[in-house]
């Protein structure tokens, strides 16, 4: 028996002691960037290998949140909260009824609108962006978030996908009983289907927050006045390889720009921890 | 099934024909206000006070983003009925952002321009004619070398107007050259800078960089008072091969950096420039980059021009727009652009907030005024640009459609010809074919 | 369903009627065929009709019937270049980011105190994506006298390779960023783990099986749906890869590293050919859209669905 618990303790020293590790590899790029923030430019580039800057400036962040013309930081970090906000709402909602609609109802050429979704998928946005600016600027949207944020209200294929696969992993008896009690298909898909795929939400929120918030390329091409840029877009002016790029100022708002996503990230996965496992339905 | 295909068909002809149709219809009101050119100038007198709102589009990091937002407020408090909306882009993004802009039929009324690209902008349509606005005085060019007017005009028009002249330029270590004891001179030959080179190796291990891209070609061709394009469409090999050949004279030796380190120290780049971590003494760029250069580096350089060849029959040297403004075809209001675009060049309170960040002042006038303002590195390239104006021969004409990708055609053979992978004369072959079925299908 | 609807007499009310599975589905479906068909389907078949045209963006585009698609496979030698780039990109990346993800997964599923915090590391350099801050880092820690080679050094190994400059190493730093980002793969994982109901672990353990024979037998049949929604989504994914080579090596050396994605956006834009350009996507498309159907069809095969049962 202490054999055993000693067995245990040394399992546990080692799985920690390995992760952590592992951890310190996985995040020593990120640290390289989030320390040399803290460097001066010159430092940057030439003392790639050390970690931690010879001398701490926050120089850097204060010209960096200077923006660009007048137009802060501030500014750009309000914007790409409206529009990723927004966005992810949109997204992991409408996702979510869409994937109940394939995933638990039959319906005619049911599988045709699902070829067709991961048709759309598999496309590059490149390609179809011409066509598609073409289209907004007809309905006078460019210039404003709405090419941007109402495509997200309208179902996104990689959330309606992974929800489709969540929503098939719950065994079918579930609905059977509700339906018997008088439930219609929405009260099930409300009630019931809804709480149980909360990871597969979780995740979709996530996903979307973080995708929203790092694409500069639908600002790029529908936005126009500075007031309306975010922060993707914004950091990739400091780059310029002509006319020389400001990498200090680029790290340091670059580190910035992870915060919001590493917080929703921290107070979203606990709960990606409430799944079917804790509710125990399955008997 | 038959038929779903066929209505797919016709979906998609009739989608075309859609598009095909608004282009089209782009291209007629483009071409009425070109014949009612006479008219407007009567309206201009009605438009004096009259509210317009302007649209003005550049691509720039923070320094230019600043600079020229703190310019365009001075000029919207001077002028308080014009208000102008301003938009700016990274360099890469900037391109992406204008075409599909020009493909929406939706331009901003002034954009900055590139001379890799004006060509495109102007076949297409989509530049407004500038020549109506310096003949009625608008734009005033009293001061602006005929020469400098010259490099933004296509088939005797000009469709944009410089914002800073340029010029090919080498930058080097002065530290490095000293220590090795050697002089550069103020144009050397391939064979100079070949031997210089050797010597700074052979005293201090460093390195030299050589290539200056499709624009060394260019430069090249220039030497015997040639035309690359015309060479490339000809399919006449000369030019080419003497660059290959150089390229591969430089490359086999061990004083010149191997192909595998430019890939990390990309030259095309400021930060990571080979020059900037003593890596090279040498850097051969435009004038415009060497202010950014030098801080980079940190470092004091010297400034020189390209390598010539020692048989040059004419001088290789020119000065180039670093970039344009332009306006375009569909803005309806040409006329106070114009006016803009004339203070922007010409006026002391624009360019003493400006500085010369876009290139030396096009204005003789304004050049000088900025020089006295400016630091000793910005003196250094007002100084170069006042010497190379001395000897400079015109610029080629724009480059033709089909450019980007003779030069990327350019950059691949050469970096095979770095890896040893091909000879100078294969290499000299394969560009030379490639590049006239390139223009050619660009041409159609 | 069928003998419902023909029912007679018995009036439906309008709740009946949208109760009904096929008017039900496409109910919950509406959202996206507003999408599809507003702002999808015009520019998919307008892009399509490009395919047949040369097109400068800045110009007219004329018809020219299948010319892009037989220069294409044809006389495009950086086409062939490309798409080799790709596919063994797409080979090496995808199998080893997805086993990555599982095992880290697997490893943080336990919830003890430190899990969220080892969760919120692993996830970290996804949350980086593709910035240019990753391409500047990217390229400094496999310069030739970057992080990597240090290490090495410090291992005694004496190497002062340009991992970036070689045409057999370069694609494998663009792999390597792959599998270090798995962190969307690794949270799909944990919240397919998390659906796995405890009691059938429980049940097994009644039955005296071991972790290995439990992880078989249990773990990895629960887990398929996941593991088919990881793969066809990374496959897509790493097909349409394109910042990862476009801001960090932009193709270099000699096309080693040039994605396809890449070079149709290179056609698209830089070379005034958008007709070409989206021939290339359409063939991408058809590609790819073939390995998704066979994937699809090879569902039955290992894919288990609690539903299906």
């Amino acid at each position: 028996m202490n054999d055993y618990v000693l067995k245990r303790r040394v399992t546990k020293v080692i799985y920690h002691v390995f992760t952590f590790l592992f951890a310190f590899v996985m995040i020593y790029p990120v640290l390289w960037m989030a320390l040399s923030s803290f460097k001066d430019t010159n430092e940057i580039l030439k003392t790639a290998q050390n970690l931690f800057p010879e001398k701490f400036t926050l120089k850097n962040y204060i010209t960096g949140w200077k923006g660009f013309g007048g137009y802060s930081f501030g500014i750009f970090f309000r914007n790409s909260f409206i529009i990723a906000g927004i966005s992810t709402i949109g997204a992991v909602a409408s996702s979510a009824v869409v994937a109940y609609g394939f995933a638990r109802c039959d319906f005619k050429l049911k599988s045709l609108w699902f070829s067709c979704m991961l048709l759309a998928m598999m496309l590059p946005f490149q390609v179809i962006m011409i066509p598609q600016y073409i289209l907004f600027n007809r309905l006078g949207w460019v210039g404003t978030y709405l090419p941007i944020i109402v495509p997200q209200f309208l179902g996104q294929g990689f959330f309606i996908f992974l929800n489709i696969q969540f929503i098939k992993g719950i065994p079918m008896d579930l609905d059977e009983a509700a339906n018997m009690d008088g439930c219609s298909v929405y009260k099930i898909f409300i009630k019931i289907i809804l709480p149980l795929i909360k990871p597969s939400l979780v995740t979709s929120a996530i996903f979307s927050f973080m995708w929203r918030w790092d694409d500069f390329l639908s600002a790029l091409i529908y936005l126009s006045d500075p007031l309306t840029y975010p922060v993707s877009y914004a950091l990739k002016m400091f780059a310029d390889p002509t006319a020389g790029s400001d990498w200090g100022a680029m790290f340091a708002m670059a580190t910035l720009s992870l915060f919001p996503i590493f917080v929703i990230f921290l107070t979203m996965q606990k709960y990606l921890v409430e799944g079917i496992a804790s509710t125990g339905i399955k008997g | 099934m038959k038929k779903k295909i066929l209505s797919l068909l016709i979906m998609t002809a009739m989608v075309i024909g859609l598009l095909a149709g608004c282009s089209t219809k782009k291209a007629s009101p483009a071409a009425n206000t070109q014949t009612t050119e006479g008219n407007s100038s009567g309206e201009k007198e009605a438009a004096g006070d009259e509210e317009v709102t302007l649209s003005l589009v550049w691509w720039g990091n923070q320094t230019r983003n600043d600079l020229t937002q703190k310019a365009v407020e001075l000029y919207m408090k001077n002028n308080s009925n014009v208000t102008i909306k301003t938009e700016f882009t990274d360099w890469s993004g900037y391109w992406d952002k204008v075409s599909t802009m020009a493909a929406g039929g939706n331009l901003p009324d002034i954009m900055q321009q590139d001379y890799a690209y004006i060509n495109q902008f102007q076949e297409s349509g989509q530049l407004a004619d500038l020549t109506p606005f310096i003949k009625d005085g608008t734009i005033d060019t009293t001061n602006i070398p005929e020469s400098i007017l010259d490099s933004g005009k296509i088939d005797g028009s000009v469709y944009a107007l410089s914002l800073g002249s340029n010029a090919p330029m080498m930058a080097y270590d002065k530290e490095i050259v000293e220590k090795a004891g050697v002089t550069i001179p103020e144009q050397p030959t391939i064979d100079e800078l070949y031997e210089i080179g050797q010597t700074i190796y052979e005293k201090t291990g460093v390195q030299t960089y050589f290539d200056g891209g499709i624009n060394y070609i260019q430069y090249l061709a220039r030497t015997t008072g040639s035309y690359l394009f015309d060479e490339l469409a000809k399919g006449t090999l000369d030019s080419s091969l003497l660059y290959f050949n150089s390229i591969a004279k430089f490359s086999d030796t061990d004083f010149c950096i191997p192909a595998n380190l430019l890939v990390e120290k990309d030259p095309e780049i400021v930060e990571t420039k080979p020059i900037i971590d003593q890596s090279t003494w040498n850097d051969l760029s435009f004038s415009n980059q060497f202010i950014s250069v030098s801080s980079t580096a940190g470092r004091d350089l010297g400034i020189c021009m390209w390598p010539t060849t020692a048989d040059a029959t004419t001088q290789p040297e020119y000065l180039k727009p670093s970039m344009f403004f332009s306006i375009a075809e569909t803005s309806e209001n040409k006329e106070a652009a114009a006016k803009f675009i004339d203070w922007f060049t010409n006026s002391e309170e624009a360019n003493e907030i400006l500085m010369g960040e876009r290139g030396i002042p096009i204005n003789t006038e304004i050049a000088d005024f900025v020089k006295s303002k400016v630091d000793n590195v910005t003196a250094q390239v007002f100084d170069f640009i006042a010497k190379v104006t001395e000897i400079a021969e015109p610029i080629d004409p724009p480059s033709p459609s089909g450019f980007s990708e003779v030069e990327e055609l350019g950059k691949k053979l050469v970096e095979t010809l770095r890896y040893g992978e091909i000879n100078a004369e294969d290499a000299a072959n394969q560009y030379v074919t490639g590049s006239k079925e390139i223009l050619e299908e660009a041409a159609k | 369903m069928k003998k419902n609807s023909m029912s007679p007499k018995r009036k439906r009310t309008i709740g009946q009627i949208m109760n009904r599975k096929e008017v039900a589905g496409y109910v919950f479906i509406l959202p996206f065929l507003i999408g599809f068909f507003g702002f999808i389907i015009l520019p998919m078949l307008v892009s399509f009709g490009f395919s047949f045209t040369r097109f400068n963006i800045l110009k007219t585009p004329s018809f020219i019937g299948l010319q892009n698609y037989i220069t294409m496979f044809t006389s495009d030698a950086t086409f062939w270049k490309s798409f080799g780039a790709t596919l063994y990109y797409v080979v090496f990346s995808v199998p080893l980011r997805l086993i990555m993800a599982l095992i880290v997964a697997m490893l943080l599923v336990k919830s003890t105190k430190l899990s969220g915090f080892y969760r919120a590391v692993y996830y970290l350099p996804s949350i980086i994506g593709s910035s240019v801050a990753v391409a500047i880092l990217w390229k400094r820690m496999f310069a030739s006298n970057g992080v990597i080679n240090a290490m090495l050094q410090s291992t005694g190994i004496p190497s002062t390779i340009a991992w970036l400059g070689r045409t057999d190493t370069a694609i494998w730093t663009l792999i390597i960023l792959a599998v270090w980002q798995f962190g969307s793969s690794m949270l799909i994982f944990l919240s397919g783990l998390k659906q796995i109901p405890v009691s059938l672990y429980e049940s097994a353990k009644v039955d005296g099986a071991n972790g290995i024979h439990r992880f078989i037998k249990i773990t990895l049949p629960m887990l398929t749906p996941t593991i088919f929604f990881n793969l066809i989504n990374q496959i897509i994914n790493g097909f349409m890869a394109f910042t990862q080579s476009y801001i960090i090596t932009q193709g270099a050396p000699r096309d080693s590293t040039l994605f396809y994605t890449v070079y149709m956006y290179q056609n698209s834009f830089a070379y005034g050919k958008l007709g070409y350009g989206c021939a290339m996507a359409w063939v991408m498309v058809m590609f790819v859209g073939l390995i998704t159907f066979i994937l699809f069809k090879s569902q039955k095969r290992w894919v288990y669905y609690e539903a299906e049962r």
